[in-house]
């Protein structure tokens, strides 16, 4: 069995296969070539309509992150019985100005930020420095998600009409990939400072404030579900604290 | 940045000689033809059912906005169309291209990963690169 993992999973190599039939364990093999030679081989790839693995073809609709990752094996949509697919959930067309409805968020690809680009380093290992251990055999622990967060390394994500996350960032797992917005700690990214925040010398109070406005405008501007959002911030311990009084 | 300071879809259609680059009169200042030919068609729709006539006004002056100031450095950091404009009617779950997710904010920073938007209020957030295997918002069916 082939484990895909987020390095391999996410390479143009390994997507230009999907595309063209090309046999996955060629693939996988040139994407580790890739991975180990290149610093620039990944970009987002989650969230593939079909993807091919060993054990068949795995719809995003019909596979877990844990089927992907793990690939199992999802049941083409071709061969899935009428009514048994997994229905859309939403009420509406979210990118259009609708109110979305709540996706199943870790079905998808997770996305790794690069080490190199044209503006200067990361500072972030390159897969290859992480080891091959992300190559392979990795999966995501969706109760990694629900492990408290300190706030100095929270990153609040979200999506237009859909639901919230907090992570720790570097989110190394990659558990937050599919949310397209995102604040807090993810300013340290160097390539992000010269803004507003300077998010590691904030205080803990000002950070507090930075997030709860963002959750306040993401309830109330792009329609995130306020139990949603109360749910990922109370990983944070300050946050619950704060919703505590002390 | 070279080329077109400000891209003027109506200027393009009546004076392609202005963008002359090829034979069918597109630019060869940086931008694409398929950007461009886009943008000319996504200035043109009128709005798709889905959208309210306001919010698609506002993807057009998002788009007229964001092509003018970044399709260069857009283009250098590989952003695909689908990565800018990328747009699933049968996705409910918010997961569409920048320039859709603008919203009316502006763009202060691109990188490979990710873009640094502001509010009008000046607060600021990231987009996210999210998946390009959607269609161009302009390719809506019915949109023309």
């Amino acid at each position: 069995m082939i484990v895909l993992s987020p390095s391999v999973a996410n390479c143009r190599t390994f997507r230009s296969g999907i595309g063209s039939g090309t046999d996955l364990t060629t693939t996988v093999a040139q994407c580790r070539t890739t991975v180990a030679n290149s610093r620039s081989c990944c970009l987002s790839a989650y969230n593939h309509k079909n993807i091919w693995l060993p054990s068949g073809k795995v719809s995003h609709e019909s596979a877990t992150v844990g089927d992907i990752f793990a690939g199992s094996r999802g049941t083409p949509p071709e061969q899935q019985a009428e009514g048994t697919k997994k229905p859309r959930t939403g009420r509406g067309f979210a990118g259009l100005g609708g109110v979305g409805g709540r996706g199943a968020r870790l079905q998808r690809y997770p996305f790794r930020t690069l080490n190199a680009t044209p503006f200067g380093e990361t500072g972030q290992p390159t897969i290859a420095e992480e080891g091959p251990d992300l190559m392979e055999n990795e999966e995501i622990d969706r109760d990694d998600v629900a492990a408290d967060v300190p706030l100095r390394n929270a990153m609040l994500t979200w999506n237009i009409g859909g639901d919230a996350l907090v992570v720790e960032h570097p989110d190394a797992e990659f558990v937050s990939a599919s949310y397209s917005r995102s604040v807090g700690a993810c300013f340290n990214d160097p390539l992000a400072r010269g803004g507003d925040y300077d998010w590691p010398r904030l205080t803990d109070d000002r950070r507090l404030a930075v997030l709860l406005g963002w959750a306040f405008q993401a309830v109330a501007r792009d329609g995130v579900n306020p139990a949603d959002m109360e749910r990922a911030l109370a990983v944070i311990p300050e946050y619950r604290s704060l919703s505590a009084g002390r | 940045m070279s080329g077109i300071d400000r891209f003027d879809p109506d200027a393009f259609i009546r004076s392609p000689g202005k963008y002359a680059g090829d034979d069918v009169g597109l630019p060869t200042a940086g931008m694409s033809v398929e950007w461009q030919r886009g943008m000319v068609r996504l200035a043109g729709m009128p709005a798709p059912i889905e959208s309210s006539p306001a919010r698609w006004k506002q993807i057009q002056a998002d788009a007229d906005a964001f092509m003018s100031r970044w399709h260069e450095q857009a283009t250098a950091l590989g952003w695909t169309t689908g990565n800018l404009f990328g747009f699933d009617p049968q996705q409910r779950d918010g997961n569409v291209g920048l320039v859709i997710d603008i919203r009316g904010d502006r763009v202060v920073a691109l990188t490979r990963d990710f873009a640094a938007l502001k509010t009008a209020q000046g607060h600021r957030w990231h987009y996210r690169l999210m998946p390009d295997d959607s269609r161009p918002i302009w390719a809506l069916r019915g949109g023309l």
